[in-house]
């Protein structure tokens, strides 16, 4: 490794997913077990997180993920002599206990090789993450029930640097900066920072919002938020977050979107991706780069057609300046114009404003919320108008040239 | 890049431990799930043993590691820190749903820095053990019930091969000898050795044995074979093994024993271990380094009692060297091949019936240790006789010389 960060960079780190990441900004505490979910070249942060859970008198399960890379590439194997039966399979159990005897879920990402999956067949990736559906379902059934909390947070590598066009060093000073790491309290800074969010999400959730229209180069969609709705900002799900989110009824979208960024997923490179819906379910998929990539996306079950997730950043509140190559980074990337994104797939239940825990399967579907055994954020940077018509048929314009409109 | 073998012996490794390691000797059937445990150092043959059990029609449940090493030393860390509730602490439900999703285990041993631990305070490491004797009664319970096996192979790191005194490349050629790598079939190899085992164990499986008398220099032990008792060898759960071993009645174990070879237990080095019984119980634990350690074993749960005895014939053992790695030096042949007692949980497949029906209770009138914390080997190389006094009162000389004395019967 070129280069690794300074020691009290990764103690400051491991503290923010600690204390911060985890129990919805409450931390570990003593007693609790954590899930950790942890990429083989995050070793240096691993250490650091362990020391801070066993600190907090909190129990550690870790599953250490083996990098693939060009010379032990565990998942191209897999792909390459799988059978059908076993591209299906799901060790239920296991995933099952797993869930069930944690109350924190920690996922640390590092990427050895962007594209360590590039050439294996779509079909097969998609065949066997539709297997492993239930594990979202497990995951989120018991997240729903305000029984786990659960954070993501990304450890830089070379590879993702070079994706960036970057240095690995001025890459992690973005990570850096982003998370506030490069000043001695960063939890009081990211506090600040959700606080700030959390008055644009009141502001959005007291407007009453039907429908929205998103209009930028090559774009003109329309979404309808569906009833019960609401917008979520400034938690502690993803290490560091600055987008506010909600998840439509996926029956009212209509219209096309262009995304200006790439997507990385399962280890292939999509870049161009243009939608096309009709009646909330998309009807045109195609990149100028990984095109079967994308059909095949969103033909992996009933609902990768279908929203589950839209999303907007203010240019002024995110600290992410630049491309990073990942989709945590870039979904909450600022800049000029700020972002915006969608997700085909599952969508947040959380963004119900009644009593999630007591809904069932059926109500949300009822609702609009869509079902899929995947949840892919795409992006799109170029600036963009986005307007709300309210439920009292007036328009109001909320977002536009980076910034939400609420001053 | 630390040295790596041959990719083609990586591949018979892979094969050798896949299709005769699991399932004893007959491999994985598809379908079937495998959990495979290796440190981040063991990555090209943990990676070839993956595409094997997939190539078999197999799953995989990774339980891949980090090396402890410094700078990065979780071990060290973790028994600094942590409280008496957290090292006592049992995922029952996590081990239950683990063990009941998997068929087989594959253990792949060898660490890069395998002294990690040395440090660690052995009273920190001893409230583990309810929590390690949970975990040993859950996955157990399934082994008796037939639905759970396991093999363990080893991965040679420098480390390893420096505390064996050995350069890396000759540590590989021993494990490569050892394992029959050297042969394109290495499968086929463990058949016709598990038959030429199997007459020696088969030999000693008809003697009426009662009691054993060990002697050598700084050695008189008596064992007690107990009811029901059966000699094993030539199983697959270990590779290499050559080996015959049985589990006594621990309670009648007396007298004294004096190991010569080395001892690594938890990154820590003991030598020079003697141990010596009364009515099967250790009265006094010594060592010439390491005192303390073996000392702070005997006081674990079951670390006082004897659970397997164990008899290697130079003659079959392809193993010729110190490899200060258990899985190998307690199947060492050399000049007198090697006896070895462990302490702690006794191996109930020495039972001669069905282990699945037997109770908690009638497992402690047979004399076997089920609720033991440890199961820990230690080594002799001295040349010893063992002496079986068999149930009519006359007495056999079963092994000396570093060979089992069986007297060729002609077929």
């Amino acid at each position: 490794m070129s280069y690794t960060p300074p020691q009290e960079i990764l103690e400051r780190y491991a503290d923010v997913l600690v204390s911060y990441g985890l129990g919805q900004g409450r931390g570990v505490q003593a007693g609790e077990v954590v899930g950790l979910r942890i990429a083989e070249d995050a070793k240096p942060l691993l250490l650091e997180i362990a020391k801070a859970v066993w600190r907090a008198g909190g129990h550690l399960l870790t599953e250490f993920v083996p990098a693939d890379d060009g010379h032990w590439n565990m998942g191209r194997a897999f792909y390459e002599l799988a059978s059908e039966e076993q591209l299906a399979y799901f060790p239920d159990a296991w995933v099952k206990t797993w869930f069930a005897s944690i109350d924190h879920y920690l996922m640390v990402r590092a990427t050895r090789d962007p594209q360590a999956l590039a050439g294996v067949a779509p079909e097969k990736v998609m065949a066997h993450q539709k297997a492993w559906g239930p594990q979202l379902k497990h995951r989120f059934d018991k997240v729903n029930a305000g029984a786990l909390s659960w954070s993501l947070a990304e450890y830089g590598t070379a590879a993702l640097a070079a994706e960036a066009g970057m240095s690995l060093e001025e890459y992690w000073n973005q990570i850096i900066s982003a998370c506030y790491l490069d000043e001695p309290d960063p939890v009081a800074r990211l506090r600040e920072t959700g606080a700030r969010i959390h008055a644009t999400v009141d502001w959005l959730n007291g407007l009453d919002i039907d429908r929205l229209h998103v209009e930028a180069p090559d774009t003109d969609l329309w979404l309808t938020l569906g009833e019960g709705r609401r917008w979520i900002g400034g938690d502690t799900e993803n290490i560091p977050s600055f987008e506010i989110f909600t998840s439509p009824d996926w029956r009212g979208t209509e219209g096309h979107i262009s995304f200006s960024e790439p997507l990385y997923r399962n280890g292939a490179i999509m870049e161009g991706i243009r939608l096309r819906f009709e009646a909330g379910r998309v009807v045109e998929a195609s990149a100028t780069r990984g095109d079967a990539q994308i059909k095949a996306l969103v033909a992996a079950d009933a609902g990768a057609a279908q929203i589950g997730e839209y999303s907007l950043t203010d240019g002024r509140v995110s600290r992410i300046t630049r491309f990073m190559a990942t989709t945590l980074y870039d979904e909450n990337r600022g800049g000029p114009a700020g972002n915006t994104h969608l997700a085909v797939g599952s969508a947040y239940r959380d963004t119900y404003t009644g009593d999630v825990a007591n809904t069932t399967d059926e109500q949300f579907a009822a609702l609009g919320f869509n079902e899929s055994s995947i949840h892919v954020d795409i992006i799109s940077t170029s600036d963009r108008t986005v307007t709300a018509t309210l439920r009292d048929g007036s328009e109001q314009v909320i977002y536009a040239g980076g910034q939400f409109q609420n001053d | 890049m630390a040295y790596v073998p041959p990719q083609e012996i990586l591949e018979r490794y892979a094969r050798l431990t896949v299709q005769f390691g699991l399932g004893e000797g007959r491999g994985v059937q598809p379908g079937e799930t495998v959990l495979v445990y290796g440190n981040e150092d063991t990555k090209p043959l943990y990676f070839e043993v993956c595409k094997e059990i997939w190539r078999q029609g197999g799953n995989v449940l990774h339980n891949f590691r980090p090396e402890n090493e410094e700078p990065y030393n979780f071990a060290e860390a973790y028994y600094a820190l942590a409280s008496d509730a957290q090292l006592e602490h049992f995922g029952e439900a996590y081990v239950r749903g683990l063990i009941d999703q998997t068929d087989h285990i594959i253990f792949i041993t060898g660490e890069r820095a395998p002294k990690a631990m040395q440090a660690v305070d052995p009273t920190q490491l001893a409230k583990e053990a309810p929590a390690v004797q949970q975990y040993w009664a859950i996955r157990q319970a399934k082994e008796r019930a037939g639905k759970l096996d396991w093999t363990i192979v080893l991965w040679g790191t420098e480390a390893l091969a420096a505390e064996a005194g050995l350069s890396i490349e000759d540590y590989w050629a021993e494990i490569i000898s050892a394992c029959f790598l050297e042969d394109a079939d290495p499968v086929a190899r463990w058949q016709e050795t598990l038959v030429e085992i199997r007459r020696y164990r088969d030999w000693l499986n008809a003697l009426p044995i009662e009691r054993l008398h060990m002697q050598s220099e700084g050695t008189d032990l008596w064992l007690t074979l107990g009811e029901r008792r059966r000699w094993l060898g030539g199983t697959c759960v270990n590779i290499p093994s050559f080996e015959i071993f049985t589990s006594p009645d621990w309670r009648g174990t007396q007298g004294t024993v004096r190991f010569t070879e080395p001892l690594y237990y938890y990154g820590k080095l003991l030598r020079g271990v003697e141990l010596e019984f009364r009515d099967g119980l250790v009265i006094r634990a010594d060592a010439e380094e390491g005192a303390d350690q073996i000392q702070a074993m005997v006081g674990q749960p079951g670390g006082n009692r004897v659970g397997e005895f164990s008899l290697t014939d130079a003659r079959l053992s392809r193993i010729t060297r110190f490899m200060a790695d258990t899985l190998y030096d307690e199947n060492v042949g050399g000049r007198y091949g090697n006896s070895h007692l462990a302490i702690g949980l006794s191996i109930t497949e020495c039972y001669d019936g069905e282990e699945a029906s037997v109770s908690e209770a009638e497992w402690e009138r047979l004399g076997f240790i089920t609720d033991a914390a440890l199961h820990c080997d230690i080594v002799t190389t001295a040349d010893r006789t063992v002496t079986a006094v068999l149930t009519d009162g006359s007495e056999r000389v079963i092994y000396a010389d570093g060979r089992f004395q069986m007297n060729e019967v002609a077929a």
